[in-house]
């Protein structure tokens, strides 16, 4: 029994990070119709400037603070200046764009620091927690704080706040919304800030419990992909469960079927689930004919 | 015009038929992955290093290294070090008065530029023997060729499967996984340990430690009670890591290369494991220690003698040219060499040595090789007509994380 709340606890662990993924897509998607595959980049950045500016003396909270902040810059740069230059673009377009942009942020990446894998230091010390023999790292506890703190704040920010409203209005309507004085344009860079931040967040909680490279990016981007669709592109919460499901998924098939087909076991019910309900675990969430 | 037009063809033609011969003069199949020479363009930048000084023609000689890509901190080193003992030998003489020229080739941890850059090296560049390359499977897919050719070739790859079977003039220099695998049982049987635990890189390298470990665990009396499988680039290995825990084995064997070894360990004091790790030599670097930090405490690792290299026994036939060559390195590069710079090192040294030998007539060299005994940094090299690895697991070593620093283990 312990094992198998061990595993369910690794899970948990995974699908947190897959979540926060998962709701950076969704949060662009829903103001832009924009699926940014550079998700994942952001991520890497995120860990790696603060891995650098840790390297060069800067305190840890301030270094969070401003990797955090230089991601949410690359990411409004990311919208001002590449998706809405071609808003005339089709989103099949702007979706290879974003591959794009992904490739030359990993190239960059690349040559600022090299190929090598590189440790962050925890947010608080290495010695894991007992929770009656489940043993549960104490970064793993931030991660699933960052998740949960970021999934509140967007759930208020969405449903609770008129910048939300405006928000889902861009979404439901664009030119409706245009008449309404809001600027779509806007609501779309304000989707690619928090995409952006809620991403840096993502790589620096997770940077200490593993490493991070150049390339992290890449399967985690997948895994978040994923989760957005499993749970039915469009919404955040749907997305979130998805993602839990999906790392607590791959942990037993690691630990019950075969650690080598891991992502094998995980995909398969992944792929059976959209063939029993294309639209997702909770449906697509119909969001008219949004746009740029 | 008409002239103009036909210039704008001729390149693209020209390049076009060069492939088409090159493709067919291969004559025997090369490797499945290692053959599909799709693109036109010549593979990588070539850099000649030597200097023309002597009056007499150069020997001509490729390298091709992973300079880029995954392979990259396996094939930088490798270069680094060829190039370091390349100056020295030709203000030594060179070869019998011909000082040896290295065309250098980057094949960017890629089977097909692999292939691609050796079959350049031999249609362009006349060579008459190649080192490299860094990774198991460019020099597995430059294997197929070289052996077609009759081209000697020493290759610093680990996989056992590059010179095993033997091939004429195919040679190569690190510790395979088998040396690896019999050097960790021996410990262990010191140590009266019986039962492991595997968790292996699901990549070519982790997998054929998985393959050595499976074959000589009855020989040593070890049964394994848990294998597993990790991806190179998984974030989390701690599901497997469960697993094992609930298992009675004493031991846990993790063989892959940075980062995946240094994700293990950290992940097994989390999970409070309890048993000791031992890590292969494909993560026997300064970089674990970096990645790990004080989650390293305490792990094990099977290495080459290059790892410590001030630790190394006075009467160690080794310890002179161990020394000799971290010295120059050190001096050259202001950073210490890693054991695939002394693949890189050991390689050239071979090649050289085999030249002399042969009186400078390379297509003499895989018989010679067979013959050369010669002491390297990364071990005793003793080729013969069965063996063209040359090295026994004698050579290897135990080492445990101290203080954050590689201890040796007597």
């Amino acid at each position: 029994m312990t094992e198998f709340l061990q595993y369910v606890a690794n899970g948990l662990v995974s699908g947190g990070i897959y979540a926060i993924v998962a709701v950076g897509f969704i949060t662009i998607y829903n103001v832009s119709k924009v699926i940014n595959l550079a998700q994942g980049e952001f991520l890497m950045l995120g860990g790696m400037v603060a891995v650098a500016m840790i390297g060069m003396n800067v305190p840890y909270v301030i270094a969070v603070v401003l990797a955090i902040l230089l991601v949410t810059l690359v990411g409004i740069m990311m919208q001002k200046y590449v998706i809405a230059y071609v808003k005339k673009a089709n989103p099949i377009s702007l979706i290879i764009l974003t591959i794009g942009i992904s490739t030359l942020f990993r190239g960059v990446a690349s040559l600022i620091w090299g190929k090598d894998a590189f440790a962050l230091a925890p947010i608080t010390s290495n010695e894991p927690i007992s929770f009656g023999g489940v043993m549960v790292a104490q970064q793993s506890l931030w991660i699933l704080a960052a998740v949960l703190i970021i999934l509140f704040l967007l759930w208020y920010l969405m449903e609770r706040t008129i910048l939300g409203k405006k928000i889902n209005a861009c979404s439901v309507n664009p030119m409706a919304a245009r008449l309404m004085g809001i600027s779509p344009a806007k609501m779309s860079m304000l989707a690619f800030a928090i995409s952006g931040a809620t991403g840096a967040i993502a790589g620096i909680v997770i940077a200490p419990l593993s490493v991070t490279s150049y390339d992290i990016g890449v399967l985690l981007g997948i895994k978040g992909f994923s989760a957005a669709i499993l749970g039915g592109l469009g919404n955040p919460l749907g997305a979130a469960v998805a993602a839990f499901l999906l790392g607590i998924v791959e942990s037993l098939g690691a630990g019950y079927v075969s650690s080598g087909m891991k992502d094998a076991i995980a995909f398969l019910v992944l792929i059976g689930m959209l063939l029993v309900k294309p639209s997702g675990i909770f449906g697509e969430r119909s969001v008219g004919k949004g746009g740029l | 015009m008409k002239k103009r037009q036909f210039k704008q063809w001729l390149y693209p033609l020209a390049v076009a038929s060069l492939v088409l011969l090159t493709a067919c003069g291969g004559g025997a199949k090369p490797a499945a992955e290692g053959n599909s020479t799709g693109g036109g363009q010549a593979a990588g930048q070539s850099q000649p290093a030597a200097t023309e000084t002597a009056s007499k023609e150069p020997i001509k000689v490729g390298a091709i290294f992973s300079l880029t890509g995954a392979n990259s901190p396996l094939g930088v080193p490798e270069k680094q070090a060829v190039e370091l003992l390349l100056k020295e030998i030709n203000d030594a003489g060179g070869v019998d008065g011909r000082p040896v020229e290295i065309v250098f080739e980057d094949d960017k941890s890629d089977n097909t530029e692999a292939v691609k850059a050796i079959k350049k090296l031999v249609s362009k560049d006349k060579i008459v023997a190649v080192l490299g390359s860094s990774g198991s499977g460019p020099s597995l897919g430059m294997a197929e060729y070289a052996a077609s050719e009759n081209l000697p070739m020493i290759s610093m790859a680990a996989a056992d499967q590059v010179t095993n079977p033997v091939r004429a003039g195919i040679f190569k220099t690190p510790h395979t996984d088998v040396h690896g695998t019999k050097r960790i049982f021996k410990y262990l049987q010191e140590k009266g340990i019986t039962k492991i635990a595997t968790l292996n890189d699901s990549n070519p390298y982790g997998s054929g430690w998985t393959q050595q470990i499976q074959k000589y665990a009855p020989e040593y009396g070890i049964t394994i009670v848990a294998e597993e499988k990790y991806g190179t680039k998984d974030p989390s290995m701690s599901s497997q890591l469960t697993k094992i825990k609930g298992t009675d084995a004493q031991v846990l064997i993790v063989a892959g290369t940075n980062p995946g070894p240094a994700t293990i360990v950290k992940e097994a004091k989390q999970l409070n494991l309890g048993i000791p790790i031992i890590s292969s030599h494909g993560s026997a670097n300064s970089k674990f220690l970096e990645l790990v930090g004080d989650a390293g405490e305490g792990v094990l690792m099977v290495a080459g003698k290059l790892l410590v290299p001030d630790q190394v026994d006075a009467n160690d036939p080794q310890a002179a040219i161990i020394k000799k060559f971290v010295d120059g390195y050190q001096a050259a590069y202001k950073s210490e060499p890693d054991g695939f710079a002394g693949y890189g090192y050991d390689g050239l040294n071979l090649l050289v040595e085999g030249l002399k030998q042969a009186g400078g007539d390379a297509s003499k060299l895989g018989e010679v090789l067979e013959k050369v005994k010669y002491v390297g940094v990364t071990g005793e090299f003793t080729f013969s007509a069965e063996d063209h690895n040359g090295l026994t697991e004698d050579s290897m070593i135990m080492v445990e994380v101290k203080d954050g620093k590689f201890q040796l283990l007597k």
